[in-house]
């Protein structure tokens, strides 16, 4: 079988198979993939221009506040608040599900409001109060979280804490008079595989009702 | 009688007031020491009640820790290289650059000579950091020549279509039948037919979409034992699989999942990530933690098989089905079994000849996923039934319940029936609503059967200081099982579930199932209340004798042990009189009984609003009928059911896989792209469950998870017909789809 | 993603000249340029952002209408009394996007400077015209169609996926720019060129220019409607299938003037001359708005996958003027 044509399809416009597969790394068919990028930021690099603070590319100390806490750790600018939770911090709270900003499993508190912690550069985070799941169940969410366990929000519990972090941030935004649908739009970013949608929005409700007004 | 066995006549059946008298006196022969099964007049405490889940704090407050939250002293990660590709001869893979990068441990060279699935593994690294591991991925060279490919089941069929396996065509004929009626009797029942529908149904390849990735943390001690946390649905199988690949002795292998995040039916055995993770950390000697990302998962990580289901249902003109034909097929991946479509499961059509085979393509594996075979089997026959009963002119629902002789499921059409408010919102005139936004009501039937079975243990620990502990190597993938097996002990011994400690998902504790074909309640619950029982009766023993009357008529309830004559002590001042280490019970899992009934039905009832001109598709409401045996915990059955009922719609509306037809790549491996049902797109689900004395085994339990996704896709499809009067014979019924079914109606195409 | 050095800059000018040296790609917060820099198909040796110049994410009221700093958040734009008042369209439009937590992240110019969703373009193990080789998939045989363009399709297909671009297409916006010849104020169209091949960037700007402002012209009351209508598949979270949106305004109970802009149906948010000529002039009623919807498919070649775009089109324009006629 001639290695040139999709069989009994004949490649549009005169193109071969090579022409088809050939893309941005991929060399030509019988070459080289997956070739490596520049590994190292070239040594022609530009100065630093003036009133331009730089960082990196190696490890430079950042301090974090992570649920009150000071935390100082030696951090890469291309690592994501997401990952230095979960290793250096060993704070596992937040998940990785799909790193790119859209499942909401990492879901944080940055100064109180929900972000995705995979979408922030741990650099970026230097400077402003993190909150996660684990502050917040230890603080003020612990009645949220006895909401989830009564009715149900979580099953396999992956999801589960973004869905509170979201959950969280919707009562402190609504108080004890956070509606259905104020909870819903609330954590319309979370999604959940297990299908624990409809028990969280009754959690989110029952631990409104019992938080302090605004 | 045999020796050991005893005989009870148990009355079995429907529990549920007010659904109909259904219950049969059915002698059942147990082993002696087995707990009598509960029949429809037990009274019990915490049984079918509401029980919270025993693991909810510690995942809700996120102090669970899941396979990829393992943290060990000197931890190393690891990858895959994967091959890009459909088809592809790999001509050479050059790990030296990578070997040399910063904080590279290992490379692992995964010697393939030809990758048939895009995602093939290639080669694996091995890094002290993951921005390390990143970089070093990058610097492994591989040389490909890609190959013709076809990803297509359909397109796999044609003759001149590269083969899979050089050897034979891709296609898996002749094919197997399904309930084959000798030829003749189908083609009388053909010819018979005074109604005949024929139509030819698709569905999607749909991705299990796990939260947890596939994968591993591995690390081998001192004495050269192997432990693995691992993110599975059976513990048992991947401790199987390890010491088969490693040469370990099956004691020297320890498999960990106490928490796991989703499997869906992907995750049974070691995969690609567990084996790179296993033999890096041999290489390295130091603990490797590799699992999938989210492309990975899903190019590699299983899928649900597609399928082509050209049928034909034909039956009376008063709505009796008589006969179903047809033949199907789909794509497994590269081999050729598990693509069967379940279209033959319901109403006892009497001249059933459906052939099924498989055809390889140039894609990953299929794998098991919540009832194999059946949302795309029922999406099809309920959907013919559906186009039957509008070509004789009859009421969907009436047909159904026509042909319904299961026990259980054809008490569940009225009440479905009913909070839909079916006869209210079914269009008689499907498509009759004015304006853009249309709505209707459909439904669907579902089925399966399991009461479990299997010889599994459970040990129960009783301390002197009234403690608990039950073990069990099972896992909870998400179902509950911990909780079920803490209301089942607790239910024998008079105690709070709370007060009930249960560690599982070690395979140091006796195995258990693996969490697969809706299986592991009836196996295990019985197993649980067995324990339990047997711990009441050691305990027991010791009061009587304490009190100097009968163990029997002593009552467990509330906390307390109770006698004649008022004599009272509470479970743990009971539990001081045993001997000071307390005490061991084994509970057992005996064979199934004879029972109510083998399977479960279910139904499933949506009510659709369908957007004409835009072609979005809303479900507002589902109401979910179903039947699970005995229910032991009301809550965590209902998560179950919302969790079927949401994946089944999200299989309706939006899931596909799709691929590229020249590379055979994924372009959509996101959770963007490959869309799954929403917060915001969850409708009201109405959970209404029919408890059932099934005397299959000691706590009637039957299985729950996948019959709650079966019928779903089918009910909304049906739904769309009537709210829009064509009918969607493909899935998932995107606005794309929708407005092109309408736009080959207005051209007068086939309704 | 490839390690990078991060240049915080303090100023915009500051932030220009940073980027002037090559080898740097700007960031705000990074909600886009994250998940391309993961996938390595961006992958600069520098990274320059703002995050540290102050007065950025202002939302200022100027004579014309509201001047919106480049970093002021989907969230923020949603909240803010000041744009629901000068375009209640854009706030609608900031407030439905994405998700709460993105929407807190999420930046005006960000959002302006998004490259398109489309999965060839972001697996860097396809080819890409964008990314500099000859041929684009989605328009081989075989190729998945589902998400491309309908407009200026060929030689690539991809979408502009903003659901906010149209909006300010519509009302007329401005954007101030300042680069290492200085500051420039053009209208929206002016910030996105044609596709080239081998640039991923739909913004014709240059690789030092920084996005610094975008200036918002005011609905007048009584005089100017506007409507934006977006089709979703999912109800939330999820990115536009199409996108219209329009400002016009009426005058003698006709429509005197009227801008019509679609989003994820062209590289570039797409205006569309044909439905605002054929609304112009006539009264705003059901079968106007209907006329202008298919004039608004007039010239559109769509993939044959593509194809229910052009109801979608037709769709979103009639509700987009059905959503203006609604608004007080």
């Amino acid at each position: 079988m001639a290695p040139d044509d999709r069989a009994g399809v004949p490649p549009p416009s005169g193109l071969s198979r090579r022409d088809l597969l050939r893309g941005t790394g991929l060399a030509v068919a019988a070459g080289t993939v997956l070739r490596a990028g520049r590994d190292a930021v070239a040594e022609d690099a530009p100065a630093a221009a003036a009133g331009v603070r730089t960082q990196g590319p190696g490890a430079v100390e950042v301090t974090l506040k992570v649920n009150g806490v000071v935390r100082k750790v030696n951090v890469e600018p291309r690592e994501t608040l997401l990952d230095v939770l979960r290793l250096p911090l060993d704070t596992t709270g937040a998940k990785r599900v799909c790193d790119r900003a859209s499942c909401g499993a990492c879901t944080v508190h940055l100064d109180g409001q929900a972000v995705y912690a995979c979408a922030v550069l741990a650099v970026d985070a230097e400077g402003h109060d993190v909150t996660t799941v684990e502050g917040l169940a230890a603080g003020k969410g612990a009645a949220l979280v006895e909401a989830f366990v009564r009715h149900d929000a979580l099953q396999c519990g992956f999801c589960t804490p973004g869905m509170v972090m979201a959950c969280a941030a919707a009562i402190d935004a609504h108080g004890p008079d956070l509606t259905m649908d104020q909870a819903r739009a609330a954590t319309a970013g979370n999604l959940c595989r297990c299908g624990t949608y409809p028990h969280v929005l009754e959690a989110a409700l029952t631990a409104a009702k019992a938080a302090k007004g605004r | 009688m045999a020796e050991g066995k005893t005989e009870d006549k148990v009355k079995l059946g429907i529990v549920t007031p007010g659904v109909g008298d259904v219950v049969r006196e059915v002698t059942i022969q147990r082993e002696d020491d087995d707990p009598v099964t509960w029949g429809v007049d037990a009274k019990l405490a915490v049984v079918g009640k509401e029980t919270p889940r025993v693991d909810g704090r510690v995942k809700a407050s996120g102090a669970a820790r899941f396979t990829a939250d393992i943290r060990r002293p000197g931890l190393a990660f690891a990858r895959i290289v994967r091959c890009p590709f459909g088809h592809a001869k790999v001509k050479a893979v050059r790990l030296d650059r990578a070997k040399a990068m910063p904080g590279v441990l290992g490379v692992l060279d995964l010697k393939r000579g030809r990758a048939t699935y895009a995602g093939a593994p290639l080669a694996a690294v091995c890094a002290e950091t993951e921005t390390q591991l990143d970089d070093a991925m990058r610097a492994v060279e591989v040389d490909l020549e890609p190959l013709p490919c076809v990803v297509d089941a359909t397109d796999a069929l044609r003759e001149d279509a590269p083969r899979v396996d050089p050897k034979r065509a891709n296609a898996d004929l002749p094919a197997g039948g399904r309930g084959a009626a000798p030829p003749e009797a189908v083609a009388k029942a053909l010819a018979a037919a005074e109604v005949k529908v024929s139509a030819t149904y698709r569905t999607q390849i749909q991705t299990h979409s796990a939260f947890e990735p596939h994968g591993s943390v591995a690390e081998f001690g001192a004495d050269g034992g192997l432990t693995l946390w691992t993110s599975t649905q059976g513990v048992e199988s991947v401790q199987r699989d390890a010491a088969q690949q490693t040469g370990l002795p099956v004691g020297s292998v320890r498999v960990i999942t106490e928490f796991m995040g989703g499997g869906f039916g992907a995750k049974f055995g070691t995969t690609e990530c567990d084996r790179a993770a296993m033999n890096l950390a041999q290489l390295t000697k130091r603990p490797v933690w590799c699992m999938n990302d989210r492309r990975e998962e899903h190019l590699v990580g299983g899928n649900r098989p597609d399928s082509v289901q050209a049928l034909t249902l034909g039956g009376t003109k008063d709505g009796t089905l008589t006969v179903i034909t047809g033949e199907v097929y789909g794509t497994p991946g590269n081999g050729t079994g598990g693509a069967g479509a379940a279209n033959t499961r319901a109403y006892d059509i009497p001249a059933q000849s459906v052939a099924q085979f498989g055809v390889s393509t140039f894609t990953a594996v299929g794998r098991a996923f919540r009832a194999p075979g059946h949302p795309q089997g029922f999406f099809a026959l309920e959907g013919m039934v559906d186009e039957f009963a509008h070509a004789a002119g009859l009421d969907p629902l009436d047909v159904r319940r026509r042909n319904d002789k299961h026990p259980i499921r054809r008490l569940e059409w009225p009440l479905g029936a009913k909070r839909i408010g079916w006869a209210a919102h079914r269009r008689k005139v499907p498509g009759s609503d004015p304006g853009p936004v249309k709505r209707g009501v459909g439904c669907a039937a579902g089925v399966w059967g399991n009461a479990g079975g299997g010889g599994w243990r459970i040990d129960l620990v009783l301390g002197r200081d009234g403690s608990v502990v039950v073990r069990s190597g099972v896992q909870d993938i998400g179902t509950g099982t911990k909780t079920l097996l803490a209301v089942l002990v607790a239910e024998e011994l008079g105690l709070r579930p709370e007060a009930v400690r249960v560690e599982i998902g070690d395979s140091r504790f006796p195995p258990g199932p693996g969490s697969g074909g809706s299986t592991t309640a009836p196996s295990m619950g019985p197993v649980a209340r067995d324990a339990g029982a047997k711990a009441r009766a050691a305990v027991g023993a010791l009061v009587a004798k304490e009190w100097g009357v009968e163990a029997g008529p002593l009552t467990f309830a509330a906390g307390q042990v109770k006698g004649p004559g008022g004599k009272a002590t509470t479970f743990a001042k009971a539990c001081s009189l045993l001997a000071p280490e307390g005490a061991t019970v084994t509970g057992r899992r005996r064979p199934n009984y004879a029972g109510f009934h083998g399977t479960v039905g279910g139904v499933q009832f949506a009510q659709v609003a369908v957007d004409v001109e835009t072609g979005v598709i809303r479900v507002e409401k589902v109401v979910a009928v179903h039947d699970a045996g005995r229910i032991v915990d009301a809550l965590t059955a209902r998560s179950q059911v919302n969790g079927g009922v949401i994946q089944g719609i999200s299989y309706a509306l939006y899931e596909e896989r799709l691929l590229d037809r020249t590379s055979g790549d994924m372009v959509n491996p996101t959770l963007d792209t490959y869309r799954i049902l929403g917060m915001a797109d969850c409708p009201e689900i109405d959970v209404v469950f029919l408890d059932v004395a099934n005397g299959m085994n000691n706590a009637g339990i039957m299985g729950l998870g996948e019959p709650a996704t079966v019928p779903t896709a089918a009910a909304v499809a049906n739904a769309v017909f009537n709210a829009i009067g064509v009918r969607l014979r493909e899935l998932p019924m995107t606005p794309a789809r929708v407005l092109g079914a309408l736009a080959a109606a207005r051209k007068g195409g086939a309704k | 993603m490839k390690a990078f050095r991060y240049d915080r800059a303090t100023t915009v000018e500051g932030a220009v000249r940073a980027l002037g040296g090559g080898g740097a790609i700007l960031k705000a917060n990074g909600i886009d340029l994250l998940d391309r820099m993961k996938e390595r198909v961006d992958e600069p040796d520098r990274v320059v952002t703002l995050v540290d110049v102050p007065g950025l994410d202002r939302v200022e009221k100027i004579a014309t209408g509201v001047r919106l700093g480049s970093m002021v958040t989907l969230a923020a734009l949603a909240a803010s009394p000041d744009v629901t008042a000068a375009s209640p369209a854009l706030a609608e439009a900031a407030g439905w996007a994405a998700s709460p937590a993105l929407r807190n992240r999420a930046t005006l110019g960000g959002n302006l400077g998004q490259h398109t969703r489309c999965g060839y373009y972001r697996l860097k193990s396809f080819p890409c015209f964008k990314r500099g080789d000859s041929i684009c998939p989605v328009r081989i045989e075989g190729g998945v169609q589902e998400n491309a363009g309908i407009f200026d399709n060929a030689p690539c297909a991809c979408a502009h996926p903003s659901s906010l671009a149209p909006v300010l297409g519509a009302v007329g916006a401005t954007v101030r720019i300042l680069g290492a010849g200085g500051e420039r104020v053009v209208p929206l169209a002016g910030i996105y060129g044609p596709v080239k091949q081998g640039r991923p960037t739909d913004l014709a700007l240059a690789p030092d220019d920084v996005i610094v402002s975008v200036d918002v012209p005011a609905l007048r009351p009584g005089v100017d409607r506007e409507g934006v209508y977006e089709v979703r598949q999912k109800a939330a979270f999820d990115w536009a299938l199409v996108t219209c949106a329009v400002r016009f305004s009426v005058e003698g109970g006709a429509v005197r003037s009227a801008s019509v802009w679609l989003g994820s149906v062209a590289p570039s948010p797409w205006r569309s001359a044909a439905a605002e000529q054929a609304i112009v002039g006539k009264p705003l009623t059901p079968a106007t708005a209907a006329a202008a919807a298919d004039a608004a498919v007039v010239g559109a070649a769509p993939l044959p996958g593509t194809a229910y775009k052009l109801d979608l089109v037709r769709a979103s324009v009639r509700r987009a003027f059905a959503a203006a006629g609604e608004r007080k």
